[in-house]
This record gives C-alpha cells, sequence and structure tokens, in this order.
C-alpha cells in the first residue's frame, strides 16, 4: 500500500475518531410519545414525627453576639458592656517618652448599625464604670455598679446627630486616675429617651455574623495640648479571666438583660428574645418512607400563638437548621449548638411575634439527608433559630407536642415508592 | 407514632401516551440490535454475513479465514430524529463487534466472538409540571440508561466435503445497563429531586449452526440458525424478567460468476417476540425478517491482496414497537477494503444511511461510519 494512500485512510480514521470519540444522547423530540414515561406516583401523609420538643435558651452565648444591643422601652431595658483593660500611660514628644498627666478630648467612639436601630431623638447614652473584682460572669454585679456614682460621661443626640459613629465624651478625671494607676477601664453603656428606643451597636465579633463589617469601639484621649502630639486610640480589650481563654475573648464587649418580655410558657416552643431561645425538634420518621421511597417534600407545620408579653411587636426570621450533632450527643443544649449555618438547604420564614395561625417550613433537605447518609448516625432534628439572635427582644412562640392535637407540630411528607424504572 | 394517611393517589403520569419508550424509534425496549455483522459485510449490505468469517453469524464460516485471525470493529453512528418539526442529533460511538479464530488442521477451525447483541444507549431530557402537596411545581427530567446485552460465542467449523463446511457455536449472552432518572425541580429548598440509578443485568444462552455449500464454483448457498435458551434480567440479584432468546433461521446464496464482482442476496426471520415477556407490555417485540442485497467488486482483478469496493441495500425490521407500531429500517450502504502489507493485514470501511420509519410522528435516520481491522499474525 503506497504512502499516499496511508495517509489518506488514516486522516480519515482519525477524523471519524475526534469527530465521535464522545457520545451525545441526549434527545428529547419524540417525546413524550417515544420518551420513557415513568409513572411517578405521590403519596401525601401526614405524620406526628415530632418526638421531641424543647426550647434551649442562651443563645449565642454571653459576649458572641453580633450587636451590643442598648434599648430602653416599656418592658425592655438591655445595657452594654465594653472592656479596655490596657490603658497607654505614656506617650512621646520629640522622640521623648513621657509620662500621661492630661487626658484632654477623652471619649468613646461606637459604630451603630442605623438600619436595625430603632429611635426618636434625643436619646441620650450615659457611661459608667462598671469595673469590678467580682467574678466575670456575675452579671448582677455588674448590673449593680450602673449608678449615678459610676457615671462617668455622657451625650445626648437629636436627630440629626445620630450618626453611623456615635461620639460620646468621657469624664476625665476618672479616666486620668485609670491611666496613671494602671487600672482596667470597663465601660458601661445605657441609652435612655422619652420614646422607646433601641440601639444596636456593632460588637467586636460582628464580622463573624455579617459578612463586610469590621469594625469597633474606641476610646481615644489626648495626652498633650501640643497638637503634634496625635490622640490615642485606644481599642476593647479583656484580661480577665485568666483561666479560659474563650470567655475573656467573649466579654470583651457584651451586653445585659435588665429587664426583657417574659418567655413563652414551659410547655410552648419559643423562638428568638432575650436571652435568645432556639427551638429544638427531633424527628422520627417511618422506614418506609425514609428508606423506601423517594421524599419529594417535607413540610412542617407549627401553629403559632400570639406573643403578647411585649406591647411592641417585633419582625423576626425564623432559620430552620440541621442539626449535625450525631446520635452519641445526648445534651440537646449541645446539640442545638451543632447546627448548619442559616439559610443552608432552608428558606427562612419572615414571622411578627404578635401574630398567631399555622406556618409551614420546608424541611425536605433534612430528610433527604437523614435518608441518603443513614450510615453517619446523625441525629434527625431541626433547630429554629431567629434572626439577630440574642440581639432581638422579640420572641415567636410555637404550641409544642404537649399542646391539644389541632396545634401541635405536624409534618406533611410528599413522597414516591421506589419503582423498578430501568425496565422498559 | 400517629400516622394519619390522608390521601395515597397518582398525581401524574407525564405525556398522553401511557406507553414507555426512548426518545427514538431504534432504541425501544431492550434496544438496537447492533452487532454481528462486520464492517465488510455491512459495505454489502450485509448480504455477505453468512460467508464472512469476521461477522458472528454464521459458525461455518469461520473455516473461510485459513489462517488464524484477529478482528475488531469501531462504528460511530450519528443519528436524526425529528419530530412535529424538530430535531436532535446525536452521536454513539459502538464497538459492536470482535472476532478472531485458529484453524485446527486443514479441515477445521475455532473461533470466538464478542458482539452487540442489543446496545440500550440513549438519554432524553424533557420539562413538565407536577402536582407536589398543594403546589404544581415544574421539572426536568432526564433519563440516561448506558450498557448492552452481548453476544459472546465460541464457534467451531469443519470442513466435511471440498465445497462444504458446517459449524456450531455455543453463546452466552451478558451485560448490563446503567439507568438513571434524575428529576430536578425548580425549587431544590421546597422539592427534593428524584435521582434513581439502577443496574440491570443479562444472562442468557443459545445455540447455532450453519453450513456453507458452493455446488458449483460460481455459486455458493448458506444457511444459519439459532436456537435460544433462556435469558434472565437481573437487579440486585432479584429477577425482574425471564424471557427466551430469539430463535432465528436464515438464508443467502452467493454468485461469483462475473470476474473481480460477486453478487449476495440474504434473508432472515428473527423470532424477536419471544424477548416481549421479559419487560413490560412497553416493551413489546415482534419478529422481523432481514432482507440485503449486495455488490463486491475490484479494480484490480487479480492481485493477490485486491482492493474491494462493495454497495448494498438492506431493509429490516426493529424489534420492539414504538408506540404500538413496528419499525422498518432500510439502509443503503457502500464500503472498500484495503489491504495493507498485502495480505496481512486489512482495513475494512463501511459507511450507511439508515432511514428508520413506522412511528407516525416521528422519522429517524442515521449515518453510521463503520471500520474494522482484520490481523493475520
Amino acid at each position: 500500500m503506497d504512502k499516499r494512500r496511508l495517509l489518506l485512510l488514516g486522516s480519515f480514521a482519525a477524523a471519524v475518531a475526534a469527530v465521535a470519540c464522545r457520545d451525545d444522547l441526549t434527545t428529547g423530540v419524540g417525546c413524550p410519545d417515544l420518551c420513557p414515561g415513568r409513572t411517578v406516583t405521590v403519596r401525601d401523609t401526614i405524620i406526628d414525627a415530632v418526638t421531641l420538643d424543647t426550647g434551649v435558651r442562651g443563645y449565642p452565648p454571653l459576649g458572641t453576639e453580633p450587636y451590643i444591643l442598648l434599648a430602653s422601652r416599656p418592658g425592655l431595658d438591655t445595657r452594654g458592656v465594653i472592656r479596655f483593660d490596657t490603658l497607654p500611660s505614656k506617650f512621646t514628644r520629640g522622640g521623648v517618652d513621657s509620662a500621661i498627666t492630661r487626658a484632654d478630648s477623652a471619649h468613646i467612639l461606637l459604630v451603630l448599625d442605623r438600619a436595625r436601630s430603632r429611635y426618636r431623638a434625643p436619646i441620650t447614652l450615659t457611661l459608667f464604670d462598671v469595673d469590678t473584682t467580682a467574678s466575670d460572669t456575675d452579671l448582677d454585679a455588674i448590673k449593680a455598679l450602673f449608678r449615678a456614682d459610676r457615671r462617668i460621661g455622657s451625650a445626648t443626640f437629636d436627630s440629626a446627630a445620630v450618626k453611623d459613629t456615635l461620639r460620646v465624651p468621657l469624664d476625665t478625671a476618672p479616666l486620668l486616675d485609670k491611666i496613671k494607676n494602671g487600672k482596667r477601664l470597663r465601660i458601661g453603656l445605657q441609652v435612655t429617651s422619652p420614646n422607646p428606643v433601641v440601639l444596636r451597636v456593632y460588637s467586636r465579633d460582628a464580622g463573624a455574623w455579617i459578612p463586610g463589617i469590621d469594625v469597633q469601639a474606641q476610646v481615644s484621649y489626648d495626652p498633650h495640648p501640643d497638637t503634634a502630639v496625635r490622640p490615642i486610640p485606644v481599642g476593647p480589650e479583656s484580661r480577665t479571666p485568666n483561666d479560659s481563654p474563650t470567655l475573656r475573648n467573649d466579654l470583651t464587649d457584651y451586653f445585659v438583660v435588665f429587664q426583657a418580655p417574659e418567655a413563652g410558657a414551659p410547655n410552648d416552643l419559643s423562638v428568638g428574645g432575650l436571652p435568645g431561645e432556639r427551638s429544638y425538634l427531633r424527628f422520627n420518621i417511618p422506614s418506609f418512607i425514609l428508606d423506601s421511597s423517594t421524599i419529594l417534600r417535607a413540610t412542617l407545620f407549627l401553629t403559632q400563638k400570639p406573643n403578647r408579653t411585649s406591647t411592641t411587636p417585633d419582625t423576626i426570621v425564623v432559620y430552620p437548621r440541621l442539626v449535625t450533632a450525631s446520635e452519641n450527643v445526648t445534651d440537646v443544649a449541645r446539640s442545638a449548638e451543632l447546627i448548619t449555618p442559616p439559610g443552608f438547604s432552608f428558606d427562612s420564614l419572615t414571622l411578627s411575634s404578635a401574630d398567631s395561625g399555622t406556618r409551614s417550613i420546608e424541611i425536605v433537605n433534612a430528610l433527604l439527608r437523614w435518608s441518603f447518609f443513614v450510615e453517619q448516625k446523625a441525629q434527625r432534628a431541626v433547630v429554629l433559630t431567629a434572626s439577630l439572635e440574642g440581639a432581638l427582644p422579640g420572641e415567636v412562640i410555637f404550641f409544642s407536642t404537649e399542646a391539644p392535637a389541632a396545634v401541635r407540630p405536624r409534618l406533611r411528607v410528599s413522597y414516591s415508592p421506589r419503582t423498578n424504572f430501568a425496565v422498559p | 407514632m400517629t400516622i394519619h394517611l390522608r390521601s395515597a393517589f397518582v398525581l401524574f403520569v407525564l405525556g398522553a401516551s401511557p406507553l414507555a419508550a426512548q426518545g427514538s424509534l431504534s432504541q425501544q425496549g431492550f434496544g438496537y440490535p447492533a452487532g454481528v455483522v462486520s464492517a465488510r459485510a455491512m459495505g454489502g449490505g450485509g448480504a455477505f454475513q453468512e460467508f464472512d468469517p469476521r461477522s458472528a453469524r454464521n459458525p461455518a464460516s469461520i473455516g473461510a479465514w485459513g489462517q488464524p485471525a484477529l478482528y475488531m470493529q469501531y462504528e460511530p453512528e450519528f443519528r436524526r430524529v425529528s419530530s412535529a418539526g424538530e430535531a436532535d442529533q446525536t452521536r454513539l460511538t459502538r464497538f459492536p463487534l470482535l472476532s478472531g479464530s485458529v484453524p485446527v488442521g486443514s479441515r477445521m477451525a475455532l473461533g470466538a466472538s464478542a458482539s452487540t447483541f442489543l446496545d440500550r444507549s440513549w438519554e432524553t431530557l424533557r420539562r413538565g409540571t407536577q402536582q407536589i402537596g398543594p403546589d404544581s411545581v415544574d421539572f426536568v427530567e432526564r433519563y440516561h440508561t448506558n450498557g448492552a446485552v452481548n453476544d459472546l460465542r465460541v464457534s467451531v467449523a469443519r470442513q466435511l466435503a471440498e465445497r462444504f463446511w458446517v459449524g456450531v457455536a455455543g453463546h452466552a449472552f451478558v451485560g448490563g445497563n446503567r439507568v438513571r432518572l434524575t428529576r430536578t425541580f425548580s425549587d431544590s429548598q421546597t422539592f427534593g429531586g428524584l435521582d434513581d440509578t439502577l443496574k440491570l443485568g443479562y444472562v442468557g444462552s443459545a445455540f447455532s449452526a450453519g453450513a456453507i455449500w458452493t455446488p458449483v464454483a460460481s455459486i455458493s448457498l448458506a444457511a444459519s440458525g439459532r436456537l435460544g435458551r433462556q435469558l434472565r434480567v437481573t437487579s440486585n440479584d432479584t429477577i425482574l424478567g425471564r424471557a427466551d432468546i430469539p430463535n432465528s433461521y436464515s438464508f443467502a446464496i452467493r454468485f461469483d460468476g462475473i470476474p473481480g464482482a460477486s453478487f449476495a442476496a440474504r434473508a432472515e426471520r428473527t423470532l424477536w417476540s419471544s424477548l416481549s415477556t421479559l419487560g413490560s407490555a412497553s416493551a413489546t417485540a415482534v419478529d422481523a425478517w432481514d432482507y440485503s442485497i449486495g455488490l463486491e467488486a475490484t479494480a484490480t482483478p487479480g492481485r493477490a491482496a485486491p482492493i474491494l469496493y462493495r454497495a448494498g441495500y438492506r431493509d429490516r425490521g426493529l424489534p420492539f414497537l414504538a408506540n404500538g407500531q413496528a419499525i422498518k429500517e432500510r439502509s443503503v450502504t457502500a464500503g472498500a477494503t484495503l489491504p495493507l502489507s498485502g495480505e496481512r493485514a486489512g482495513i475494512d470501511l463501511a459507511v450507511w444511511r439508515s432511514v428508520r420509519r413506522g412511528a407516525p410522528s416521528t422519522d429517524e435516520s442515521a449515518w453510521v461510519i463503520s471500520l474494522g481491522l482484520t490481523v493475520r499474525p
């Protein structure tokens, strides 16, 4: 065979192989007449699948909130604490270090989430010295220090003065005492107003909750009248407790609840509130659904009851979140912490705390996960959490499994029994 | 736990037709009979396959090798399915035939082959609406299957007289389909999709026998038949269906009276209906004829390894009904054999155009290119 013929043949074979080396099987124009018409039988079943439901209070842990909630309205009083445990006592002028003997223009800067704050001017921010030798977690001791003789500054703002950043002057004498004597500055924040007011000041943990936020409060003071000497900025810092770095860090800034709307009754399921509450619901899904069917939809029906403990209704976004803890975790409170992020796999639900009625939450992705990952022995549980958890006074209340049958949690599952569809 | 079975009802059967099918006319039921015939034989419409040792048809034909030989075939198909003014193009790659033979003495040969018996490789994509709970939701469904039932054959041929060969063969039919159905809903937070995968396995057997007789120098006659035994389809060790491998019988005549040219005609009857019990009523198989005529000629007669050209025509019925209608496939074929290194190797090329018709609303056509490589070590 001559080379020319061989080249021609080789080229043809290569061309055929190139265009046909990969299958492209997809067609659809013959449908439905010529397409496989699998009959999809959908069955709807409503089951009392919730075997355990309970509220778990105290979320998020103290000091990990995205906001320092400063509130003053009927039935609600929350105040903040920010620690500045290290205050510089020296400044540099002309290359020479000197001890600070004066602190002019002392103030604290607070960064406000105005979009999520509710106020009508005027509002007054009052600062207190809340440093104490009491235990770090002794909130009653802290609360006791919000009194007149501990007052170290204040400012009143009219509407035009309320900006994203609030500057509150600090009294010089107590600050200078702390600077000179190496004492800690722990500032208590209280807001008051003739009108209901709720201010949300970004905490140091805000960035962990709110993408793009990297702000924190700041204290500043000017150690010398020479304008060449710049004011000294001081950021929040906590140096106690010594034996718990996590708690020490969390307590850099936090807020304390002086008064909050009462939680729902013990046999209710509550979501939100102060301190934040989550509802934990554990399910038992029949194996003929979970193991032998294709689950198409799962809707959790909860009956909301109006929350009448607050005169001001709050709008709350409720997030269903899948528990990722295994069955080996028997502590419900711990299980309610081991959950998927908000918005992961589930749609949220926006509710007013004062409303009532049947609410439906789509949780098909939870059942699919329980069906697919049987070997992981994950708890078949869902936790309901609130948006702005721990920083929103409102609370949504649902009837629990202890309520009358008509208002108990129920689960409607739409599923399709598996068939041997592969045999034509 | 208390269960309130509020309702259990069939909400949805897609499409107007209750029949199941596979988006094309040729891929109905358990698939398309793709293999057995070599590229060399298909160049002549398949009419020469009874005499062709490369084709896995007549076990008597393997005596024609005369020496050890190995043959393999590559066969892409470019298909067009049109319906209601719309058309889809698909592309499918097959390796439908592998065969070989060794002579045992001067009057006997042993052969083995693997060929595609029923190819079930297709995918359909469609959109629809389904009622789930109180809501109606749009979905996209993808139905994909891949795999085939293959025919593994071991054959022996014996020359009983100078111009008379007979052969027998045992067949094992094995293979499988991997079938996946996915149905994705437009709102994935609210609705879980369907995603099922099943593997089907096939096991069956058959025997075949054939003969080739050349009563005069210019005429050869051939006949072969297959006696099918049970075929089972299983999934996870569960038998889902039983049927018999279809019996078949075929006859062919070849005329070599013109120097440098050969003519052949062939007819085959396959009793495909024996497969009807393998699946549901939507996979109904019907008995079918397969007719073909072909011409083989050389432009260089007298050479030891001449270039051969072929042309042919084939008319056959496909095994499975489409929407209740029998499907006919008509093919116009052409091909050539290009020898490499004398008689030690050769490449067979065949190209054919097939038109498949039967269902009132759908037409199907295909270009098929078949490349075969023969090696005689």
